[in-house]
């Protein structure tokens, strides 16, 4: 198992490189410049150019790639990412003071996935064509088609601004900073716009492993031992069907991150998915290209965890 | 004979498919005898496993026993509620299946799965119910049981699964245990030791066997009594042999006739014209008729009645028990043969409220 963990994330060096490649011709090739918001009349020609020059800009697109990326990989160095072309703070420190706040917004929405969809998988498995069913199978659908800015705005049009059951945007109430149950309040909305989609796309894949697994042998087997109807969907036929749905956490973990970017944009969330946006929009590179290979970095680490899972619950997988 | 263990009566389990209504099991009747194993042979197709999973009441939708009893011990399954039922389900009927590779949970040690069987239905703790299954492995012939136990399918051959299951099925000491086709996934030799291995359990537990199989060599080595099925409906029925010797049903001498036999070279093997009818439009007459050799004009069509040809041997053919065909015009059949006839009709058109019935004694699957 250690030695696979190792190679798996040797292997994972090339990729982040193949990443860092494609990240930065991207961000060049965009159209727009980090300058761009001193082009307003008033700073002077002189000073826009003593600023390119000062940002490395006006150096060849290969040289100022293998500045960045050399001290890119010096990752304890509190300034190896650079600094923000905004506010001329490290990198490092802007991304590391926003992490807890996208943890607890995605672990929050994570969390409040698994919890529904796999009970609803299993309902909506067990009692195949119901009424039940049917109504999950339209909910799932309805829930699946929205995107997700839309629903954060309509949950917020309807239950910030016209009920006004929760807060428009942030973390907190001005003055209520570190309070748990504000910290909830502030969550519920932005929490709900992701988890929703999420849910719909998780308790279908739950209700398909789980029908496939009703299907097997060893499910008869079980129902001939005498077995409860409990007994064989909890014990026998959930843990075989959860197999699968681990690929879905592996996948969803920077998906979630993905959304984060909008809907922490449409409340205002103080996480990276905010800060990317805004990032992207000041042209601030260092930040954008920190952040991207932070999000490539989240899809091997999570496809790792996910096959770290398997062999922790399939016997027939070791490494 | 001996006492009758296990009654099958008037058993039919209907699917209901897109295309029709599928009579998987149409009007099936069988005895058990304590300590005896009655072989169940047809073709693939033919209602067996449906049989030993109506009895064990395991049947899923779209299919559902819409009729009959099946009797242990005077009390009818049928009309057990479905709690009443899990206790009967592998504690006094065992089931073991056709494919020891997939009927044990991937997830779990077999001594584990075992353990399970034994605690459903006994009430002793989890350390006393793992060391029976160890002593169970141990009984089924498994080399250093507590090291199998606490391994995974996975890591056993298709004979070591097999033997697996036939511990778990007798774990809890049924007085029947289904087997179907419990030796058919495996190699020659692997299963000679399964079937030897059953054979001695079953002395050792006068325990009754329901065996279902296809091939007539594990029948002559392991039953004592034997239904031949086609096409959801037992067509003849005797002690092994009756049936061996003088096979009545054209359908039997067929089967029997198949089977190569060591020492003589025929070039070709004998084959069964034809294919089972299809389920969803069975014929009118007698559903054997158009691969029967001795096929007559009443055969096409009205269905025949069971006749005793020999005292124990029953067949359901137009035949003479001699094996002749009857006299030409003849129309009265034999007096067995129409109170069999009789009955049928009653039951077919006593089949809706009955159907109703049987569904009530599925409440709450």
């Amino acid at each position: 198992m250690v030695t696979y963990l190792f190679r798996r994330l040797i292997q994972a060096i090339p990729i982040l490189f193949g990443i860092s490649l494609v990240a930065f011709a991207i961000i060049n090739l965009a159209p727009g410049s980090p300058v761009d918001r001193f082009q307003t009349g008033r700073v002077s020609h002189q000073t826009i150019q003593n600023l390119i020059h000062l940002y490395g800009l006006d150096q060849p697109l290969p040289v100022q790639y293998v500045k960045w990326i050399t001290t890119f990989v010096q990752f304890w160095r509190v300034d190896a990412w650079g600094f923000s072309f905004v506010d001329g703070l490290p990198v490092t420190q802007k991304i590391f003071a926003r992490v807890p706040s996208t943890l607890e917004l995605m672990g929050t929405a994570l969390a409040v996935t698994i919890l529904f969809a796999i009970p609803i998988g299993i309902l909506a498995a067990v009692r195949q064509y119901s009424w039940a069913d049917k109504i999950i199978t339209t909910f799932a659908t309805i829930g699946y088609a929205m995107p997700s800015f839309w629903l954060g705005l309509l949950l917020l049009f309807v239950f910030a601004v016209e009920l006004n059951w929760f807060p428009l945007f942030g973390k907190y109430t001005f003055g209520q900073e570190g309070q748990p149950l504000n910290l909830i309040w502030h969550l519920v909305l932005p929490v709900s716009s992701l988890a929703i989609q999420q849910i719909a796309g998780w308790s279908r894949y739950m209700r398909s492993s789980m029908l496939e697994v009703m299907h097997q042998d060893y499910i008869r087997t079980a129902r001939a031992k005498g077995l409860p109807n409990s007994g064989v969907i909890y014990r026998h036929a959930l843990r075989n069907a959860l197999i699968p749905i681990i690929t879905l956490l592996g996948l969803t973990i920077p998906s979630l991150l993905a959304g984060a970017a909008i809907t922490e944009t449409i409340f205002s969330w103080p996480g990276l998915g905010y800060l990317l946006v805004s990032s992207v929009n000041t042209r601030d590179y260092p930040v954008v290209l920190a952040l991207t290979m932070m999000g490539g970095f989240m899809v091997i680490a999570g496809n790792l965890l996910a096959d770290v899972l398997y062999a922790v619950v399939d016997p027939r997988i070791t490494y | 004979m001996t006492d009758t263990l296990l009654r099958v009566r008037h058993l039919r389990t209907y699917f209901w498919t897109l295309d029709g209504i599928v009579k998987a099991v149409d009007g099936v009747n069988m005895d058990i005898g304590t300590g005896r194993t009655l072989g169940v042979v047809g073709e693939s197709g033919c209602g067996k496993s449906i049989t030993a999973l109506s009895i064990m009441r395991l049947i899923e939708r779209p299919g559902k026993i819409v009729e009959g009893s099946v009797d242990l011990d005077r009390t009818d399954l049928l009309k057990l509620s479905e709690s009443e039922m899990r206790e009967i389900r592998g504690n006094a009927i065992s089931m073991i299946f056709q494919e020891p590779m997939t009927s044990l949970n991937p997830v779990f040690t077999t001594g584990n799965q075992i353990a399970e069987a034994i605690r459903l239905h006994a009430d002793i703790g989890a350390r006393e119910a793992e060391d029976r299954a160890v002593e169970m492995l141990r009984k089924v012939g498994i080399p250093d049981p507590e090291r199998r136990a606490r391994q995974y399918p996975h890591e056993m051959s298709g004979g070591m699964r097999q033997r697996v299951m036939i511990a778990m099925a007798l774990s809890t000491y049924p007085q029947l245990l289904i087997a179907d086709e419990p030796t058919t996934a495996l190699d020659v030799t692997i299963q000679a030791q399964i079937l030897e291995l059953m054979k001695e359990l079953r002395e050792e537990r006068r325990m009754s066997i329901m065996l279902i199989t296809h091939d007539l060599g594990v029948i002559a080595e392991m039953a004592d009594d034997v239904v031949v099925m086609y096409s959801g409906k037992v067509v003849e029925t005797g002690d092994v042999f009756t049936i061996f010797e003088r096979p009545h049903h054209p359908y039997t001498q067929g089967l029997l006739g198949s089977l190569p036999r060591i020492g003589q070279r025929r070039g070709r093997l004998r084959v069964i014209e034809g294919v089972v009818p299809n389920p969803l439009n069975l014929p009118k007459g007698c559903l054997f008729a158009r691969r029967c050799p001795c096929v007559m004009p009443i055969c096409e069509q009205t269905p025949p009645p069971f006749q005793e040809v020999h005292p124990g041997q029953v067949s359901r053919c137009w035949l003479t028990p001699a094996g002749t065909t009857p006299a030409v015009g003849m129309t009265a059949p034999a007096d067995v043969a129409e109170a069999e006839a009789a009955r049928m009709t009653i039951t077919a058109d006593s089949g809706r409220q009955s159907a109703t019935a049987a569904q009530m004694g599925e409440v709450g699957r």
